[in-house]
């Protein structure tokens, strides 16, 4: 059984989901119950994406609608905290002579709604930068963005200097783009390759769900 | 070996009239960022003053020894100003050695929607929208339009009547759909679509007649038969097909039909993933229209769904182009001819741009099988 709330929030009902929100806010709710339902929502959206029913048309939509969710409540939870931001570390950048970040913020939204910790980077990021927070941070993703191919040359240059540092093999790095391919990924020496945002999350999931199942195992 | 019969201009119509050409026409989109790079030319340099990368072009086309299609002036500043689409220069926005890049952000208000169905696009450019998206005084658009006129000229002059190339694009127009969106940004253009519909319908209605009245009169004045419409936001990997049904289609329907009743060929540059919309695509008249893809899409089930229906234009991506090897390049090329090309229909090029780190042997190599395959074949 799902909450009015909830299934105004799956059909994307922007009007009718801040509404209510704001009325039961007003009514002294608590904000938890309200962020739950949202969270609930936001799931569900996800499954359908899955099952092809939504697009990223959907996605982007529901992610900026949580947002202005969140702007509502957040004033409301003072100490509590809304679970999840602990699922994993993430670095995102638009490597050097490439501006695009259209893709890039639509995977940091998803991946914060999913509740991992992002670092963005940005665009045009020099790749010896990369390292320098790669160092700093001890992400457990770093993610390419790619537009274009002259991003290659420079994507490959910090993995390079991730190997020579030694701790290439701390993290899994992605590439993303309309541009990269299969032969991309092998090209730079990435992990995974994708066109597809919620693949890149799916990837993150499932990486973080393994390396958990191994720990319990006594493994790294 | 067979010998060429034909002219690069009867090669390329063959094809998009669906007719058996000698050998499958070649028509890579190649921009001045390539032959910048080739020639260790500086990206600022080109854009202060594109005349040298239109040099830089033709060089290039020489020394390759040409294709049938497709040739350009190198975009620039000014033509994406002029057009209304805000763009970051090499050597003013962006360091010397960079690519020019569009630059996509909210820079169209909500509020806009209602002006530009009013008076329509170029109008709101010119008057208003011009001045949000540049610093340029009246004067600056003056001079600009001085410039590009020139070069235009210029460019007809060695293209068309020295190099005889085979593709006559009258006329370039970004379809209106993918105006807006770039003008809005992604997000917020999708917000429009389905929390303000209406305001996105008139605009597109208007951007749509006024879109096919000036590519009418464009092709009128220059003698040229088709007209070049970049669309990458409308597709099936982004929009569910409700999207697609009521913003894009009956507005691309209209513009393809009314064009070719003109007896002009819009040739419609598809980027990202199509597959889901290709049927459609069968709805408009035969030999009525170009199909574009850039790799994203599954080219060689659009061929059996279009078959003998719409000419497509195919797709080497640019990461073969920059990474590939010739082996690769040349096996992908000799595919596309098998599948694509038997029965007319199919141009041979680049998925998008030829990219400016694209290896020199790769398009060498993408050349020469695209020239002597079929032919050694018969």
């Amino acid at each position: 059984m799902i909450s009015n709330l909830t299934k105004n929030l799956i059909e994307l009902e922007r009007d009718k989901v801040l509404s209510e929100i704001k009325e039961r806010l007003n009514q002294s709710e608590d904000p938890m119950k309200i962020f739950e339902e949202s969270k609930q929502g936001m799931e569900l959206i996800g499954e359908r994406y899955q099952r092809k029913e939504y697009f990223l048309a959907e996605l982007m939509l529901s992610g900026e609608l949580f947002k202005e969710i969140m702007e509502l409540i957040e004033p409301y939870l003072g100490e509590e905290k809304t679970e999840g931001n602990n699922k994993g570390k993430i670095i995102l950048a638009t490597i050097q002579g490439d501006i695009h970040d259209l893709g890039k913020n639509i995977l940091a939204s998803l991946l914060k709604l999913e509740g991992f910790e992002v670092y963005d980077l940005g665009v045009d990021v020099n790749p010896d930068f990369v390292v320098e927070k790669v160092k700093e941070i001890q992400p457990d993703f770093l993610g390419f963005s790619s537009l274009l191919t002259i991003t290659f040359d420079p994507m490959k240059e910090v993995i390079d200097k991730l190997e020579k540092e030694g701790i290439r093999d701390k993290l899994k790095i992605m590439v993303g783009g309309g541009i990269t391919t299969p032969l991309v990924k092998d090209y730079i020496g990435a992990d995974f390759q994708t066109i597809d945002a919620m693949e890149g999350i799916q990837y993150c999931l499932e990486t973080i769900k393994a390396r958990v199942k191994i720990g319990a195992q006594g493994g790294i | 070996m067979k010998e060429e019969y034909m002219t690069p201009q009867e090669r390329m119509t063959a094809a998009i009239n669906l007719e058996q050409p000698d050998r499958v026409p070649i028509s890579p989109i190649v921009g001045a960022d390539l032959p910048t790079k080739y020639y260790g030319l500086s990206p600022a340099e080109i854009h202060r003053e594109p005349m040298k990368g239109l040099e830089a072009l033709l060089k290039f086309f020489d020394e390759f020894g040409g294709w049938d299609g497709y040739t350009t002036i190198p975009l620039h500043k000014a033509g994406y100003i002029l057009a209304g689409l805000k763009f970051k220069a090499p050597g003013e926005d962006l360091p010397d050695d960079h690519f020019g890049q569009f630059d996509e952000g909210e820079w169209m208000k909500v509020e806009d929607y209602k002006t530009v169905a009013d008076i329509g696009w170029s109008k709101f450019v010119a008057t208003e929208y011009i001045y949000r998206i540049s610093d340029w005084t009246p004067e600056d658009i003056d001079k600009a339009k001085k410039e590009f006129f020139k070069l235009g000229v210029k460019a007809f002059q060695e293209w068309i009547i020295k190099r005889k190339i085979g593709l006559r694009a009258g006329s370039n127009r970004v379809h209106p759909f993918f105006l807006l969106s770039l003008n809005r940004s992604m997000i917020k253009f999708t917000q429009d679509l389905y929390y303000r519909p209406e305001l996105v319908d008139a605009a597109l209605d208007t951007m749509t007649d006024e879109l096919i009245k000036r590519v009418t009169a464009d092709c009128k004045r220059n003698g040229g038969n088709v007209v070049f419409i970049p669309e990458e936001r409308a597709e099936g990997a982004i929009y569910p097909l409700k999207i697609f049904e009521r913003f894009w289609w009956p507005y691309t329907k209209r513009i393809v039909e009314s064009l070719y009743d003109e007896g002009i060929i819009p040739w419609l540059h598809l980027d990202q993933c199509w597959d889901l919309n290709i049927p459609y695509f069968k709805e408009l008249p035969r030999a009525s229209c170009i199909l574009d893809f850039d790799s994203l899409t599954d080219i060689f089930r659009a061929k059996e769904i279009l078959k003998d229906h719409l000419c497509l234009m195919s797709d080497v991506s640019g990461s073969l182009f920059s990474i590939g090897s010739q082996k690769q390049v040349e096996d992908y090329v000799k595919k596309l001819i098998d599948k694509l090309g038997v029965d007319g229909g199919h141009i041979l090029s680049s998925g998008c741009e030829v990219p400016p780190n694209c290896r020199p042997e790769n398009f060498k190599i993408f050349l020469k099988t695209g020239k002597t395959y079929q032919l050694s074949k018969k």
